[in-house]
């Protein structure tokens, strides 16, 4: 019997997972091409996340996406797709378990050594990636819950000491610089595209709910990203390595918790477990229809050893936050629009696989 | 599965063996909780002075006295570095809340520090900024002596929270205020005396243009940039009533900014004053007497500020920012050369003083 999850529990994984790089890079990476205008960057991006969310979705309908672009491309250029796809998956998955090991060193103060923190996420990651789809569901739902909370609590503290001049006005030469700004943004937000290899598993109703979720979260986004710019300002952003955790050190209440940076920064690993443990299932199920007979789980542990080992030799210090900034949004843009765009249109002309597959908001016969 | 699983454990174990490589847990009781950092200018060094405040120690919580250290480097980072070698205690910067900086090393530029304190790992942009006035950070720190100046500053910043003192200003503040509108203002401490036992009071407003310190508001103006951050310190007023004598409190103060059309500063300034002390219940007349003298005074001390801060063209409250929210089309053209104009041009006020009894 398949492990089946709900519609509702894969944005909740994708989200959960997506707020690991969020964190990292907004606003700092939009900032360059919007100044005080880059907390509507996610708002910016809700087209192009929708767009993605759509193209995916309707070339994955209920085979799952790896299937669809097998079936679309044909075994020899879908084949060469799904490498492309799972290289990158693999690359995501090293780069996020080398940044979440660097995130806890720098909560502890640079005690301790960066390989132990990145050896135990991957041991996380392994045990929640060999496990059952459902259950890492059940618990990316609670944790997305825990992520939102916490982050809330920070900005909440901080919204009174929000100053609007900080990100306010803008003008009519403002609006192209906000535009602009909606690429990176949605190239951070390009992380969650390999979730779309999971939709073979999603069954139950689910017409619009996607585009509720990918809506909400960037117009959430947009909101945290205006109370950190309004509390630091576009020029301190800019110079900070990472605005939202520096705010997470400046709040705190008297008496209660003078400062709670640590906390969030431990908190935030269930982000880059969630990230980590998508990539990880997304690599599973696109094995899976490469190979069939290659065993899940045994290539699954594999790719995992894989990402550490990659995420330990080729990312020297700064390295990860380098392709994290750079490369990386650039290339979910060209895999998560791109390519799907592509494929959608190849679909069209060629009508393979259009029988089996349906669009991401019908709900299966 | 199962036989991978113990391969996992197996390797594991083996990573156990290198512990050296793990987080190193340390007991609270051998740690030095810093509390309050003073930097000076020395030459071409920095000069950085700690303090813990008093200590608990031991099972019964016996007060120690004040552990306070000194280091004189290049650099921050490496005066910090030297600070745990002076101490048998492992040194810990993240509780640090109070920033001192002595008055020379303002006059050279405080960007660095700040950065130093938004970039280090420890250290926070959550840490009150004070500038101490006519001396050293060192001095301040070395003030209160055996129980420390940590006392004396929440005091001052709680008396501040509270609008009874100076407003207090975070690092973070003053940090984005200097970069986004290039002037900040932070609260000053002065000292009666030299030394130990000195203690530390008000000692107005220290205004940063650029990354440097501009020049002090004390007295009256001091008063005036509270009133245009509406954030006044609770102060009263006499008014001497013929055979009444009256006394007003200053409880609060609104301060709005917008552009004129032809792109004026106009200010208005609302504030707010309770009947503290008087004689005879004051007739109308008497009221309206009272708020006129009030008005005049408030006005004074608010033109007094302005003044100041338009002969240094340093506009550390953003009145323009803040009066660009309702002109955004005109501030486009005004932002570059904001400064210059806010020195050239003088800002329309009108203020009026709500009297409660």
């Amino acid at each position: 019997m398949k492990d089946r999850i709900s519609h509702t529990q894969l944005t909740a994984l994708v989200w959960a997972g997506v707020l690991a790089p969020a964190a990292e890079l907004l606003p700092a990476i939009t900032l360059s091409a919007a100044g005080k205008g880059a907390w509507l960057a996610p708002a910016a991006a809700i087209p192009l996340v929708l767009l993605s969310g759509w193209l995916l979705g309707s070339l994955a309908g209920e085979r799952g996406l790896a299937s669809s672009i097998r079936s679309v491309g044909g075994p020899l250029f879908g084949g060469l797709l799904l490498l492309i796809y799972i290289g990158w998956a693999e690359l995501l998955l090293a780069l996020r378990l080398r940044l979440s090991a660097q995130r806890l060193l720098d909560a502890g103060n640079r005690d301790g050594s960066l390989w132990f923190f990145l050896l135990a996420v991957a041991a996380l990651v392994l045990w929640v990636g060999l496990g059952k789809l459902s259950a890492f569901a059940r618990a990316g739902q609670i944790f997305l819950g825990v992520l939102l909370t916490a982050g809330l609590v920070v900005l909440a503290l901080s919204l009174t000491k929000v100053r609007p001049e900080r990100t306010l006005p803008l003008w009519r030469e403002d609006l192209l610089s906000v535009l602009s700004s909606a690429l990176p943004a949605a190239g951070v937000l390009g992380w969650g595209i390999c979730g779309a290899f999971l939709t073979g598993h999603v069954a139950g109703k689910g017409r619009w709910r996607w585009f509720f979720w990918g809506m909400g979260g960037c117009l959430l986004l947009t909101l945290a990203q205006w109370i950190t710019l309004g509390n630091l300002g576009p020029a301190l952003s800019a110079r900070l390595d990472n605005p939202f955790f520096a705010l997470a050190k400046s709040v705190g209440v008297e008496g209660a918790f003078q400062r709670v940076e640590s906390v969030i920064a431990a908190l935030w690993t269930l982000a880059d477990l969630t990230m980590a443990a998508l990539l990880l299932f997304a690599i599973r199920n696109i094995i899976a229809v490469l190979a069939p007979k290659a065993g899940e789980r045994r290539s699954a542990a594999a790719a995992l050893g894989a990402a550490v080992l990659l995420a330990l030799a080729v990312f020297p210090d700064d390295a990860a936050g380098r392709w994290s900034r750079g490369l990386v949004p650039a290339m979910n843009l060209v895999l998560g629009i791109l390519l799907p765009t592509v494929l959608w249109l190849l679909e069209g002309i060629t009508g393979r696989g259009k029988k089996q597959g349906i669009s991401c908001g019908e709900e299966p016969s | 599965m199962k036989k991978s699983l113990r391969v996992l454990s197996l390797a594991a174990c083996l990573l156990l063996t290198g512990c050296r490589s793990l987080p190193t847990p340390r007991e609270m009781g051998d740690m030095a909780l810093l509390r309050t950092m003073g930097v000076d200018r020395a030459g071409e060094e920095l000069l950085v002075t700690v303090s813990t405040g008093p200590r608990a120690k031991g099972i019964q919580g016996e007060d120690q006295p004040a552990l306070v250290l000194s280091a004189q480097r290049p650099s921050l980072s490496g005066a910090a570095l030297a600070l745990q070698s002076l101490s048998d205690s492992h040194v810990f910067f993240g509780y640090v809340d109070q920033l001192l900086l002595g008055e020379g090393l303002a006059r050279q530029g405080v960007i660095p520090t700040l950065d130093y304190f938004a970039r280090d790992t420890e250290l926070g942009l959550g840490a009150r900024l004070w500038i101490v006035r006519g001396n050293t950070g060192e001095n301040a720190v070395r003030s209160g002596g055996d129980q420390g100046v940590e006392g004396r500053l929440t005091t001052l910043r709680t008396d501040g929270e509270l609008g009874v003192a100076a407003i207090s200003r975070t690092a973070g503040e003053v940090y984005s205020d200097l970069l986004e509108q290039g002037a900040s203002y932070a609260p000053a401490l002065a000292s009666a005396d030299e030394g130990e036992g000195a203690a530390l009071a008000d000692g107005g407003y220290a205004v940063l243009k650029g990354d440097r310190l501009a020049g002090f508001l004390d007295g009256e103006a001091a008063r005036g940039l509270e009133l245009l951050a509406g954030k006044p310190s609770a102060h009263v007023l006499s008014v001497g009533l013929p055979g009444n004598p009256v006394t007003v409190r200053v409880s609060g103060a609104v301060t709005t900014c917008r552009f004129s059309r032809d792109g004026k500063l106009m200010l208005s300034c609302r504030v707010n004053a309770r009947l503290a002390e008087y004689g005879t219940p004051l007739t109308q007349g008497e009221r309206d007497q009272v708020q006129r003298v009030l008005e005049e005074r408030e006005r004074a001390r608010v033109r007094s500020a302005l003044d100041q801060l338009r002969s240094w063209e340093a506009d550390c409250l953003g009145l323009g920012p803040k009066a660009a929210l309702t002109a955004p089309g005109l501030w486009s053209v005004l932002e570059k050369k904001w400064p210059r104009q806010f020195g050239a041009q003088e800002p329309e006020l009108s203020l009026r003083v709500a009297l409660h009894d």
